[in-house]
């Protein structure tokens, strides 16, 4: 193509060294002779199958001195000079570097590019993870997902409850994750600790995570054989990353039949601030609408939420986040073995602060360093009986992070977490304290685009015992669109401190995790099948004594299919989960179903856009086999299961103008009368038989209306994020 | 005396190199931009995008060269009948080069209204998909630039496309975009090309836009 002369040297290097007059006027004349050179070099450019390249970019470096490619991969330069270098550069391939010193001009060059490594391209951890973020890799789910999903009620837990690995236990709210309970799933942002994760709440009574989702930006949620960056957690991790920079200042107001809320967002050229501040509260709601549980308070509380964000340099960023919340709730319950109906009040008081600074150099290194505090204060009154518990969580962590070229990273860390619960019931306060500390360290290697091996290890040293965890991970691209994964990890997690405080020395629940995931993706259509099994070891034992002596299995497969390509403006996914899962662990004597762990878990969700009503219709199906209880008039433990859970949510969003959004939810639509187990007397009556009494559900169905509206500069902007 | 010849000499070297530096810079960046006048096919851009590369590898002072080859790649992005791996591999190789420009540059308008347009693309790539979550972003960075600029035509008609094209969607009042892309053509029919080499593309948008406006009005 075309080719101007040799650019010569910049011209200020030149003048800085006019002193040294001998080297500039050497420079001259090579310069002149330069211009004067009259070498050409052409010929062809191939990638590694030897098919020809086009659009490549080959040039004298440092000078306008270049040609691109033709159809037929062909280049042609001429006025190129003895010496200097040649560079060959296609987007997609590694660049490549000729010197014109070990050039045979007379001959036809022909330049082989290989297809360089792309870390957007490159496989990635699949099995047991499911990334909810904006990135390309994320195709099970986009944070928005998370708030659009009927049935979730903007809630970043229930949505996740949708997904396969995970059981619903409706009239408990918390994530179970693959036959664990809910405290053997570990809560995090950006990546410290966050203690008392749930709303404080009482049994049969729903919870909520804690937080607006609308100020996280996505999330990493791992149903099992986890990194070694994590531990005190026996099944699952839900890691929450919360936004950065915004780009504008906001104001966002919300009114629904719950409760008010207002969220500002200011920023400034480095900084920014977001502060929320809600009010809940469901008496007007439960006047109207009629509940299983008698109420005498409402649930009711108080939100607020900061984040503020520093650029403190070009690769410096400092975060911190503080919540302060209080809520509060009374309800009157039959009893089975009293005509009279029994009171319980609980108030909450909950504060959580999070701190963390970012830190990078070269662009080969990253320093995090963060510490997270939680002080949780529940307040319970049953009857005459007072229970007091205060749950202090410090969390102290260093990342360090090593980029050894795009293909290897290091990670290596420290942590400490310091627990520590002060409870008293209607006397003097008890207290249990713990310290651990853990190290780890992890390599990530691509040995290609399609193979990755991840390995880690972590040890965790708390009160005497200390433990050596090794964790795997395999990633291998079977095809452009499949991809199969391979993990294996150990986890330990201390007793609860409400058991160390009468067990002090009990030794830590462990798990070992295999997962297998196959996943296939194509444009708009996303399916993947995991297998697992998971060993227990070490579970608490309730006998006489404490003891850290039960066993248990886990095994299963999930099913994940979303496609929103198949039908225009229709996006919806389908996931189920296989568990079969039994431990000896607790007051029982044999192995068994635990009651949170149905065996077939299945969810449906559609998502539809309708032009015509600038509105999105969604609906939600969720349906378990039955939860498994102990039955006092049947032989053997835990063999008797509910009628089949099931519940269809459905929602409404409507777009009058962009900056308003109207929303209507309304979660078990149909009214179907759920069982979660039975309570059973103590006593045993004339029949021979113990009288039995179901938990419900504590309300038939719960109906949400909001108006969302947003205060902008841009009239555009909404709160699709709130949904 | 001889030292003085010498420095003297040195001196007058240098400034003609100099001179003759930055006219082959300027000449060869106004070559390039009249380039874009007989694009027929995506070769023509990556070549036009493959010189602007060859500028900014040799010009690392230049905030310029970088912001046309990722101006040239956001345009190879809306050629008909890539795949969206494709477009989305063009649009993040764009935003590379808006990055550089932006280092090099500090606070400039122009860089921001390309950031703004690679984010927009994007969209465009998959507007079911990232139209909820990316918006703010495209009309951040739009509103951002006009406001260290409010006169710069490009900041009003990209700003202006961006609303016109959610307006439509909402079937909402078309007169605030209409108006941005209003000001945004006469400031283009005002706007006197002093310096050849700085963008100045976009005064055929902003009519065929305005055109738009006056038929639906």
């Amino acid at each position: 193509m075309d080719s101007v002369a040799g650019k010569r040297y910049s011209p200020y290097s030149l003048a800085s060294k006019s002193r040294n007059m001998n080297r500039s006027i050497l420079l001259f004349l090579f310069l002149t002779q330069s211009i004067l050179a009259q070498n050409t070099f052409s010929g062809i450019v191939l990638d590694v199958k030897q098919e020809l390249l086009s659009g490549v970019n080959v040039y004298l470096l440092k000078s306008y001195n270049g040609s691109t490619t033709n159809k037929d991969g062909s280049f042609k330069l001429s006025n190129l000079p003895e010496a200097g270098i040649i560079e060959v550069s296609l987007l997609g391939f590694d660049s490549q570097q000729v010197n014109l010193e070990e050039v045979d001009f007379n001959t036809q060059q022909r330049i082989i590019l290989k297809e360089s490594f792309n870390k957007l391209k490159a496989v990635t951890i699949t099995a047991g993870s499911i990334e909810v973020s904006d990135s390309r890799q994320a195709i099970v789910l986009k944070p928005l997902d998370i708030v659009t999903t009927s049935g979730a009620l903007g809630d970043v837990i229930g949505a996740l409850n949708t997904l396969p690995g995970t059981s619903n236990n409706a009239n408990d709210g918390r994530l179970f994750v693959r036959g664990g309970s809910a405290d053997e799933t570990a809560l995090y942002i950006d990546g410290l600790r966050l203690g008392s994760a749930y709303g404080s709440s009482l049994s049969g009574i729903p919870t909520r995570g804690r937080f607006n989702p609308n100020l996280f930006k996505g999330n990493f949620f791992s149903t099992g054989a986890y990194s070694a960056e994590y531990g005190q957690a026996l099944s699952s991790v839900l890691s929450l990353y919360s936004l950065d920079m915004p780009l504008r200042n906001q104001t966002d107001l919300i009114l629904s039949s719950v409760g008010a809320s207002a969220a500002h967002t200011q920023v400034w050229e480095k900084q920014a601030l977001s502060t929320n501040l809600s009010y809940t509260n469901l008496s007007p709601y439960m006047n109207l609408v009629p509940q299983n549980i008698q109420f005498n308070t409402a649930p009711q509380g108080l939100n607020t939420e900061v984040l503020y964000r520093n650029k403190l340099g070009k690769n410096t960023f400092l975060k911190g986040f503080y919540s302060y919340q209080n809520s509060r709730l009374a309800v009157k319950r039959p009893q089975i073995d009293s005509e009279e109906l029994a009171s319980t009040n609980l108030k909450n008081d909950f504060h959580y602060a999070n701190l963390s600074l970012k830190h990078g150099w070269n662009k080969k290194h990253l320093i995090n360093a963060g510490l997270s505090y939680t002080d949780n204060n529940d307040d319970i009154k049953q009857d005459s009986s007072i229970v007091i518990a205060k749950n202090q969580l410090a969390h102290l962590k260093v990342n360090y992070q090593y980029f050894a070229g795009a293909r290897l990273k290091l990670k290596t860390g420290l942590e400490s977490i310091h627990e520590k619960l002060t409870q008293s019931s209607n006397g003097p306060s008890l207290s249990n304290k713990q310290n651990l500390y853990a190290a780890f360290a992890e390599v990530n290697y691509h040995v290609n685009s399609d193979f990755l091996v991840q390995l880690g290890l972590r040890n965790s040293l708390s009160g005497e015992s200390n433990n050596l965890m090794p964790r795997a991970s395999l990633a291998y691209r079977l095809s452009e669109k499949s991809t199969l994964a391979l993990a294996y990890g150990d986890y330990v997690q201390n007793q609860n401190p409400s058991i160390l405080m009468s067990a002090e020395n009990l030794a830590a629940s462990a798990a070992r995790h295999w997962v297998m995931n196959y996943q296939y993706v194509t444009k708009g259509i996303t399916f993947r099948v995991e297998a697992y099994q998971k060993k227990y070891n070490r579970l608490l034992r309730i006998q006489e004594t404490y003891q850290s002596t039960g066993t248990g299995y886990a095994q299963g497969f999930d099913l994940f299919i979303r496609d929103r390509k198949s039908i225009e403006n229709l996006d919806y996914w389908f996931s189920y989960s296989f568990i079969d899962t039994k431990r000896h662990w607790r007051g029982f004597s044999t192995q068994v179903q635990p009651s949170f762990a149905p065996k077939h878990n299945a969810s449906l969700v559609g998502k539809y856009w309708l032009n015509r009503l600038n509105s999105q219709l969604g609906a939600s199906f969720n349906i378990n086999d039955g939860y498994s209880y102990e039955n006092p008039n049947v032989a053997g433990e835990m063999e008797s299961k509910t009628k089949a859970f099931s519940s269809l949510n459905l929602s409404w969003s409507y777009l009058p103008k962009p900056n308003l959004i109207i929303h209507l939810e309304v979660t078990n639509a149909l009214g179907r009368q759920n069982i979660f187990g039975y309570q059973y007397s103590t006593n045993m009556n004339a029949q021979g038989n113990y009288k039995e009494m179901a938990i419900p559900q504590s309300a038939k169905r719960f109906i949400f209306i909001g108006v969302f509206y947003t205060l902008s500069k841009n009239k555009n902007a909404n709160q699709l994020n709130n949904l | 005396m001889k030292k003085a010849i010498i420095i003297f000499l040195g001196f007058f070297l240098s400034t003609n190199l100099s001179l003759s530096g930055q006219s082959d810079y300027q000449a060869y960046m106004q070559k390039s931009i009249a380039m874009y006048d007989s694009v027929k096919t995506l070769a023509d851009y990556q070549n036009i995008a493959n010189r602007f590369d060859r500028i900014a590898t040799a010009e690392t002072e230049e905030w310029l060269p970088n912001y046309y080859a990722g101006l040239t790649y956001v345009y190879m992005s809306f050629v008909r009948g890539l795949e969206d791996d494709k477009r989305d591999e063009y649009l993040d190789q764009a935003l590379v080069y808006a990055e550089k420009a932006s280092e090099i540059a500090g606070p400039e308008v122009e860089v921001t209204v390309l950031i703004g347009y690679v984010y927009m693309a994007k969209v465009s790539v998959s507007p079911a998909l990232r139209g909820m979550t990316m918006s703010s972003k495209v009309s951040g960075y739009f509103e951002k630039a006009l406001s260290m600029d409010p006169n710069n035509p490009r900041a009003n008609l990209m700003l202006g496309r961006w609303k016109y094209g959610t307006a439509q969607f909402f079937g909402s009042d078309i007169s605030e975009p209409c108006a941005l892309m209003q000001k945004s053509l006469s400031l283009f029919e005002a706007a006197k090309n002093d310096a050849p080499i700085m963008p100045n593309w976009g005064k055929s948008q902003a009519k065929a836009m305005s055109k738009n406006c006056a038929r639906n009005n």
